[in-house]
């Protein structure tokens, strides 16, 4: 039978022959022999990173399949089951899905394959929460359901190293919190859920993102967190300043802020809690820039994004509390911002060779590129001469960005490739 | 993984499981010993009616009037907890009072979250609360029955907190069973 000491890992081809580098030299000092050396390198193989992916695509895969599986034979055979028996057997499948996740990940050295049936079960405790509700009638929009779900899955993300876990917690509390904000929001006396305020809100969330990922990129031991959290961070902060790029929120006439005469004002109960979250998102962020601060100096690694976030703080009370100016001068400041935001984005990826910036700066460059054509086109051209221009303009803009897209990749990694051979 | 890991592991599965259990427990623990109550619901739009696999319920106890209701004005913004003091009335109980706290001398009440609040300076000041009650789940193909009812109402089991959970509907004077 094999030990875990005998089988050898999977590791990149990069990492071995950095490892070879390093063995060679130490051979050359004589901290090794040459067998000593030949039994550390024997400890690895090289596996494809198409490999890697393939395995953990279909890991991942078959735990979204099996899960979904459970998920609809429980719900399609609810009634059929007595009580004790629904309970005992979402705890079945709960136990079941980590003590295999375990022991692939951690017994059987299977990562790839463990990790997402640890995810599985995760997938399975946010289930196996809606199921117990269901059984007992509990509002199906509670946000409480959601909440339970986020405080059960996040320790684990962190335990198990799972950025597919921390995935599902993002968006478990992004979820609970958009139902108690439309809640706190629907709290006025019979106005509508605020726009405006409902996007400035999800602002602060993104800027609280940006800055838990940025700490977490300090730290070697929490690095791998980082860009999911980056990624949700500019997802729903982009997302958020592209919904209040559009003039018609600044058009209606319901909206006004607490301090202005002759409307409904924002519900305290959304305040308190947009106070809240403005607050945990200018306290990580200073965090975050002292941390950036304190450490290595230069042109790529100075804080202008952090120090841009608290400008972004500042530009969601303005949207909640002071839309004075009109709605053109609203309109164009907000279209403005938004398009600073993204140039700033796609200098920093380029400046720091972050892909994901770079990629997703431009997906939103061509998206705010399509709706402001929309936005002015539909009304001023005529209709066939709009889906005429409308066309021509995202085959070009589609062409253009694609092109400085992989111009700009392309330079990023020969300046990576350089770095390495200076280094 | 190390020994603390393995064990940080363990309690959070632990925790996991113990927490769907309780949450489980909980709930038929109310159902078994809390008090039962049958509460008249109210017709709400019928394009809401029903959702899929659940229905939506609104009660009388939803909204509770300043003429009807003594207590109205105790609470004073939306998202507060409220407690409302029932009182039978033939088979239906009705609501008497609404308070930030349940008084030692309340026998049946049940515990909700304001949701609106009227114009309080108008005579027809009221308050709307919610109580975790609005949702009835039923099998595929069974809220037809339900859709077409001229009178539902709920039963409703309330422990000493408050809280309650749906037991089941009267849906034209007859028990609804789920199943068939």
């Amino acid at each position: 039978m094999t030990t875990p000491e005998q089988r050898q890992r999977a590791v990149g081809r990069r990492f071995l022959s950095q490892l070879q580098t390093e063995v060679e030299g130490w051979q050359e000092r004589g901290l090794l022999t040459p067998e000593q050396g030949q039994a550390i390198l024997a400890q690895y193989v090289v596996i494809s990173p198409v490999y890697t992916r393939l395995i953990v695509v279909l890991a991942t895969l078959g735990a979204l399949l099996v899960g979904l599986g459970v998920i609809l034979f429980m719900a399609s055979n609810w009634e059929g089951i007595p009580g004790i028996g629904k309970l005992a057997l979402l705890l079945l499948a709960l136990v079941t899905a980590y003590a295999l996740g375990y022991w692939l990940k951690y017994r059987r050295e299977m990562p790839r394959v463990g990790g997402p049936v640890i995810f599985l079960g995760a997938l399975l405790f946010g289930a196996a929460i809606f199921l117990v509700g269901q059984q007992y009638h509990m509002r199906v929009d509670d946000p409480n359901l959601l909440t339970w779900w986020f405080l059960g899955a996040l320790p684990l993300a962190y335990l198990t190293r799972s950025r597919a876990i921390l995935v599902l917690s993002i968006l478990a509390a992004l979820g609970m919190i958009g139902y108690r904000a439309n809640q706190w929001l629907n709290w006025a006396n019979g106005t509508d859920a605020e726009p405006l305020a409902f996007f400035s809100l999800y602002l602060t969330l993104g800027v609280t993102l940006y800055s838990l990922a940025a700490l977490h990129e300090r730290r070697a031991a929490l690095r791998v967190y980082a860009q999911p959290l980056f990624l949700f961070a500019l997802l729903v902060g982009l997302g958020a300043m592209y919904l209040l790029s559009f003039k018609f929120w600044f058009e209606r006439p319901q909206f006004t802020g607490p301090g202005s005469p002759g409307g409904t004002d924002v519900p305290s109960a959304f305040l308190l809690r947009f106070h809240i979250s403005a607050a945990v998102a200018a306290g990580l962020g200073m965090a975050a820039l002292l941390l950036r601060l304190r450490q290595e100096r230069t042109p790529s690694t100075l804080p202008y994004d952090q120090l841009a976030l608290f400008l972004l703080i500042g530009v969601a009370y303005y949207a909640v509390y002071l839309p004075v100016g009109g709605v053109a001068l609203n309109t164009i400041a907000a279209n403005l911002l938004f398009a600073g935001v993204i140039l700033g984005l796609i200098f920093l990826g380029y400046i720091r060779s972050n892909e994901l910036f770079v990629n997703l700066g431009l997906a939103f460059a061509g998206l705010d590129i399509v709706t402001r054509y929309v936005d002015f086109g539909w009304d001023l051209l005529p209709r066939s001469l709009f889906f005429i221009a409308g066309g021509l303009v995202l085959l070009g803009a589609g062409f253009a960005l694609e092109r400085f897209r992989r111009r700009l990749l392309g330079r990023m990694r020969a300046v990576e490739v350089q770095d390495e051979q200076e280094g | 993984m190390s020994k603390r890991a393995r064990l940080a592991f363990a309690a959070i599965v632990l925790f996991q499981l113990l927490f769907l259990a309780g949450l489980a427990a909980y709930n038929e623990v109310t159902l078994r010993t809390g008090q039962v109550v049958v509460l008249q619901t109210v017709p709400v739009d019928p394009r809401d009616l029903f959702r899929g696999d659940y229905v939506v319920l609104r009660y009388e106890i939803s909204r509770l009037d300043k003429a009807a209701v003594s207590g109205v004005y105790s609470v004073s913004a939306p998202g507060q907890t409220a407690y409302v003091l029932l009182e039978q009335q033939g088979e239906v109980w009705k609501p008497r009072a609404v308070a930030r706290d349940a008084a030692a001398q309340w026998d049946v009440f049940i515990k909700g979250t304001v949701t609106r609040i009227g114009d309080p300076r108008t005579p027809g000041a009221f308050l709307e609360v919610e109580y975790g009650i609005e949702n009835y789940f039923l099998p595929e193909g069974r809220g037809r029955a339900i859709e077409t009812a001229q009178d539902i109402k709920a039963e409703v089991s309330i422990n000493r907190f408050g809280d309650a959970v749906l037991k089941g509907l009267i849906v034209d004077g007859k028990p609804f069973t789920p199943k068939q």
